[in-house]
């Protein structure tokens, strides 16, 4: 289990993480979301034990991951911008992985490498961007580790390859204990795969929940009431994040549990009522609007 | 995963990583040792053909310049590889990508420095001991190197690794410090060129203002302090000893440098392996990893700058006045500040910022100034307490200004040939030898000598606040009325108990009696003969035998060990016995060098290692070189010459032109009486009891003399002696009357006037034998 505890991270004068607590559970698949400059990437950073928290730390399994080897052995990460060593061949890079991490399979790494259609003995500069974010996916993957810290790593994946990373990702997940933890712009793809989201907003920790439960938290109300009085009233009684009003027609995105809403609705005997499901990019968007990145704002 | 298996999988691969610095430290090794051995080898086969040389001299060369400690090519590529090692072997430190990759590894990072630094460090030792190993057995193979000898060959490629680590570690300290590849590159810069540039600033400060600084040829080693080069080529120099013409690994002598040498290496490696540590990641990119060195580096860029662009301006300038000092010194701090606030930001907008930092080293800069202008640390009036003393040592160059002593012995690279370089030992000589012990009297010298500083240092100051039109000010200024002070310039030395040196330069009135006469006291003991003259510390064998150069050409003669013994012996005993009234009222006939065969046929047949000035008064010297028919007087050889002329030039002043005149004579008489009351400048000049200054500030010219005899011919600048026995035409265009009243000759009196009589001279420097 990896576990950040008040984690806060400065550079220069831009404060990127703030007071983030997290705990990311074993044998799922964590989506880390969050606006631009929310500080996905920095709170990556800090749990693969590349930066050092300002304050806080980063454990798994209780163990501090900044400069414990050990614990660094259990997990692998995957750079926004792939890295590999100057003018090497993937063969090289795996070879290398093969001599720090101890359960890297080299005969997996060959047979990824041959599904995949990469080359690996090809230098990998020559490689496009796509086939670089694909080989460190293959060498992030067969390296066995507990941990797989994708930042972004899905774009630049054309859709045949994400389904396949995916399909890699949920094989692994059942047959050994692996934690991929993906940080995304792309809800969507988020959405299919991912367990439990994260989500963050300007440093700070929005929302950590699983998807489902998440998406089981928060609903979109669609609803004509019979006079004004009846709205106030429900707008009182439920947790309204954002409203919307079209003629008679209200649009509104409530946090609570289906059921709740649906009783305190039933209660106003509406003309017209739907509880519609959010998918993971809608709760982003009212989540991330309640704390002022409202999308109107953005277009004004 | 064991940690040693750990780190030797990762420093296998990463020698992977580094193929191309491996290619260039073999290519490199390969050039500097195997190929210039070859080229050298050549010269050998040539040398040894032409009998130029002989095996003894080679195996020398061999080992001190080629397989030994000596080889240019292998010095200069220790600084380059040291270099480009590091900041390659680093290079991660500067991209964040690549800084990602590294410390998501699940290694140290002070195991990743370690593994970094042991490969930068095997990838330049390898290449070279192979080298150099087959460097030594090709010279096993041409005779060039001996078996006896051998181990000093191992021996001094480990000292060359090490000095190669020393400054290989140096480099890596600047990597670890900054964030950025070039500033890394200004870095390794600063930390080899900044301490002679701090050390000229701070020699130049002292020169400027302080009166009684002394500097002299050995200056060269205050500029270049402070840097790992000049450690490392001297700790060279200290293994091959004081002398290059044996195979010698002094390791004693060496043994301070090399201490400095692996404390260092030791330092910047314990030193970087703990920054590392608490080096953020996130410092890639930028110009320093560490915000907290910025200020403090730049304070320190700056004030040395700000007192450097000061100082340069000062002396471009014309009026030399505190303006254009304080000028220089605000465009130093404002262009320093500048570049570097930029180059800390890599954004020229930025340069403005952090003015507090700029206004900081303003102050400092400013202090320092302060500092030296008014001498606030009491530098002219400081003198060591007595107590402290242990001898002092004094040295000047108004007696025996041009006397030699044999100091560095250098080896002609070309030719494979030793000798002395013993060009201005004479008062290096002075301060290391002489060891005065009459502190008393060595003290009213210096107590007045520093009242006489302090009073300079107070005239400067007024000049330059008050007198902006006036040029500058200079410490060593002339004054030739004849009432004032006559100044000769002295250096005295203090030895302190505990080992110390302190040096000032002071002056001495000549016209002060009483100071004059202790002078005069000092010079006739015994302690400051022994110290001032080289000639009295001959080791036996020192020197074989005595050349120099009188009107009937060039002579040298062998002596034997006894005579050459006996000669030093009544040489020193009539030189210990010549007090200061004797010398100031002589000029030296002759100048004989002393000096030793090389062996060398055709090259440096000899080289001088000291000279002797021969006097009339010298009355067994001249017996002995007469006796061993060696020439005792310049005028030697006059009695062959056919013909003489003597031409002189005066300007008048009045009429505003040169006024040429010219005598000639084929008349034996004449010949001999002119050339007998001739002397030359370097025996003029010898005792050094005269104005010189006075000669030329008025613009008077020797006269040029030149002769032809039945097999030569010749001539050169001489001084003409006022004698009775002068042609009276000679002494016509000389000695005229007329150009007496015209000139504006001063009779001079006193001790400066001792060695000469000038009332006689129009425009003829004369001199009076006695």
């Amino acid at each position: 289990m990896i576990k950040a505890t008040n984690l806060s991270k400065r550079f220069d004068d831009i404060q990127a993480i703030a007071g983030i607590d997290l705990t990311i559970e074993d044998g799922q698949v964590f989506g880390l979301v969050g606006t631009n400059g929310a500080g996905k990437s920095t709170f990556l950073r800090i749990a693969a034990g590349i930066l050092k928290p300002d304050t806080g730390n980063v454990t798994i399994d209780g163990r501090p991951v900044y400069e414990n080897p050990e614990i660094k052995r259990e997990l692998f990460y995957i750079s926004d911008d792939t890295a590999f060593f100057p003018n090497t061949t993937p063969v090289e890079m795996a070879t290398f992985y093969s001599r720090i991490y101890p359960g890297y399979n080299m005969g997996r790494f060959d047979y990824l490498m041959s599904n995949f259609g990469l080359e690996k003995n090809r230098k990998i500069k020559t490689f496009s961007k796509g086939m670089k974010k694909q080989l460190s996916i293959i060498l992030g993957i067969v390296a066995g580790t507990r941990y797989l810290y994708c930042d972004e790593t899905f774009d630049g994946l054309d859709p045949v390859m994400r389904q396949a990373v995916k399909s890699l990702f949920i094989g692994d997940m059942s047959s050994r204990n692996f934690t991929p933890v993906i940080a995304s712009h792309n809800l969507r793809e988020l959405e299919d795969i991912c367990d439990t989201v994260g989500l963050l907003h300007k440093g700070g920790i929005l929302l950590s929940k699983n998807l489902d439960e998440a998406k089981s938290d928060i609903h979109k109300l669609q609803c004509v009431f019979r006079d004004e009085e009846s709205q106030k009233r429900i707008e009182d009684k439920l947790c309204v994040l954002t409203k919307e009003n079209r003629g008679r027609l209200v649009t509104m995105t409530i946090r609570g549990q289906e059921e709740d809403i649906g009783d305190a609705l039933r209660a106003e005997n509406p003309i017209f009522m739907e509880i519609l499901p959010l998918s993971l990019e809608e709760i982003f968007i009212s989540e991330t609007g309640v704390e002022g990145y409202d999308i109107k704002k953005i277009i004004c | 995963m064991t940690s040693r298996k750990l780190f030797a999988d990762l420093l296998k691969e990463q020698s992977k990583r580094r193929l191309w610095p491996i290619a260039l430290s073999i290519a490199a090794n390969f050039f500097a040792q195997i190929v210039y051995t070859m080229i050298i080898f050549g010269h050998y086969k040539q040398r040894l053909e032409n009998e130029s040389t002989n095996l003894s001299d080679i195996r020398i060369n061999f080992y001190n310049d080629v397989a030994g400690l000596g080889n240019g090519p292998v010095i200069f590529i220790l600084f380059v590889l040291a270099f480009i090692l590091a900041i390659q072997g680093y290079s991660y430190l500067f991209d964040s990508r690549q800084m990602d990759l590294y410390y998501s590894l699940p290694v140290k990072r002070q195991q990743l420095f370690d593994v970094n630094n042991l490969c930068g460090i095997l990838i330049f030792a390898v290449p070279y001991l192979i080298c150099n190993m087959i460097t030594v057995i090709m010279g096993l193979v041409k005779g060039y190197a001996t078996w006896n000898t051998i181990l000093l060959y191992p021996a001094s490629a480990l000292v060359v690794v090490i000095m190669f680590i020393m400054c290989y570690e140096i480099c890596c300290l600047a990597a670890v410090l900054t964030g950025h590849i070039v500033v890394a590159a200004l870095g390794c810069a600063m930390f080899f060129f900044f301490g002679p540039v701090s050390s000229v600033v701070y020699e130049t400060l002292k020169d400027t203002f302080l009166s009684s600084y002394w500097s002299d040829s050995s200056s060269i080693d205050a500029y270049t302090r402070w840097t790992p080069i000049t450690l490392v080529l001297r700790t060279i120099e200290r293994f091959h000893g004081d002398s290059q013409h044996e195979i010698a690994f002094y390791t004693f002598d060496a043994a301070p440098g090399m201490l400095m040498i692996v404390i260092l290496a030791i330092g910047c490696f314990v030193l970087s392996r703990v920054l590392v540590k608490m080096r953020p990641a996130e410092a890639a990119g930028k110009a320093m990893a560490f915000n907290i060195t910025k200020p403090v580096l730049k304070i320190i860029v700056s004030v040395v700058g700000a007192i450097g662009a000061g100082l340069m301006i000062y002396f471009i300038g014309y009026s030399r006045s505190f303006g254009m000092l304080i000028f220089g010194m605000i465009c130093g701090l404002v262009v320093i500040h500048v570049v570097i606030e930029t180059i800390y930001e890599f954004d020229f907008k930025a340069c403005l910022k952090h003015r507090g930092t700029l206004l900081g080293s303003a102050v400092i800069s400013s202090l320092i100034f302060i500092g030296f202008i008014f001498d606030i640390f009491g530098y002219e009036t400081w003198q060591p307490m007595p107590s402290r003393v242990e001898s002092v040592a004094i040295a000047e160059n108004f007696t025996y200004p041009n006397i030699i002593a044999p100091s560095e012995k250098v080896t002609d690279g070309v030719d494979n040939v030793t000798f002395y370089n013993s060009t201005a030992s004479g008062m290096e000589y002075a301060l290391s030898h002489m060891k005065l012990t009459d502190l008393d009297k060595v003290e009213k010298l210096t107590v007045q000598g520093a009242i006489e500083a302090k009073k300079s240092h107070k005239d400067a100051i007024k000049y330059r606040l008050f007198s902006p039109d006036y040029i500058y000010y200079d410490f060593n200024e002339y004054d030739d009325t004849v009432d004032s002070p006559s100044y000769e310039y002295f250096t005295v030395q203090w030895n302190l108990k505990n080992g110390k040196r302190v040096r000032r330069q002071y002056k001495l009135n000549k016209n002060d009696q009483e100071l004059f006469a202790i002078y005069r006291d000092l010079y006739d003991s015994e302690e400051y003969k022994l110290g001032k003259f080289p000639v009295t510390g001959i080791n036996e064998g020192e020197i074989d035998g005595l050349n120099g150069q009188s009107l009937s050409g060039s002579f040298e003669q062998k002596l034997s060990k006894e005579d050459m013994d006996e000669f030093i012996k009544i040489y020193t005993n009539e030189l210990m016995a010549q007090s200061l009234d004797d010398l100031s009222k002589q000029t030296p006939t002759i100048m004989i060098n002393g000096s030793k065969a090389t062996g060398n046929k055709l090259y440096y047949e000899y080289y001088n290692k000291y000279n002797f000035y021969v006097f009339p008064s010298f009355t067994g010297t001249i017996a002995f070189l007469e006796q061993h028919n060696i020439p005792t007087s310049w005028w030697n050889g006059n009695d062959d010459m056919d013909k003489v002329t003597i031409e002189v030039d005066q300007w008048d002043e009045e009429k505003e032109q040169n006024i040429h005149g010219e005598w000639s004579s084929n008349d034996r008489n004449e010949i001999q009486a002119v050339t007998s009351n001739c002397i030359p400048d370097e025996l003029f000049n010898a005792t050094g009891l005269y104005d010189y200054a006075d000669i030329t500030q008025k613009g008077w010219d020797n006269v040029y003399f030149s002769y032809n005899s039945k097999t030569t011919s010749g001539g050169e600048y001489v001084y003409l002696l006022n004698s009775d026995n002068l042609p009276e035409k000679l002494k016509a265009i000389c000695f005229s009357d007329d150009i007496e009243k015209n000139s504006d000759a001063a009779i001079t009196d006193g001790v400066s006037n001792a060695g000469y009589n000038e009332s006689a001279s129009g425009w003829i420097k004369c001199v009076s034998n006695g």
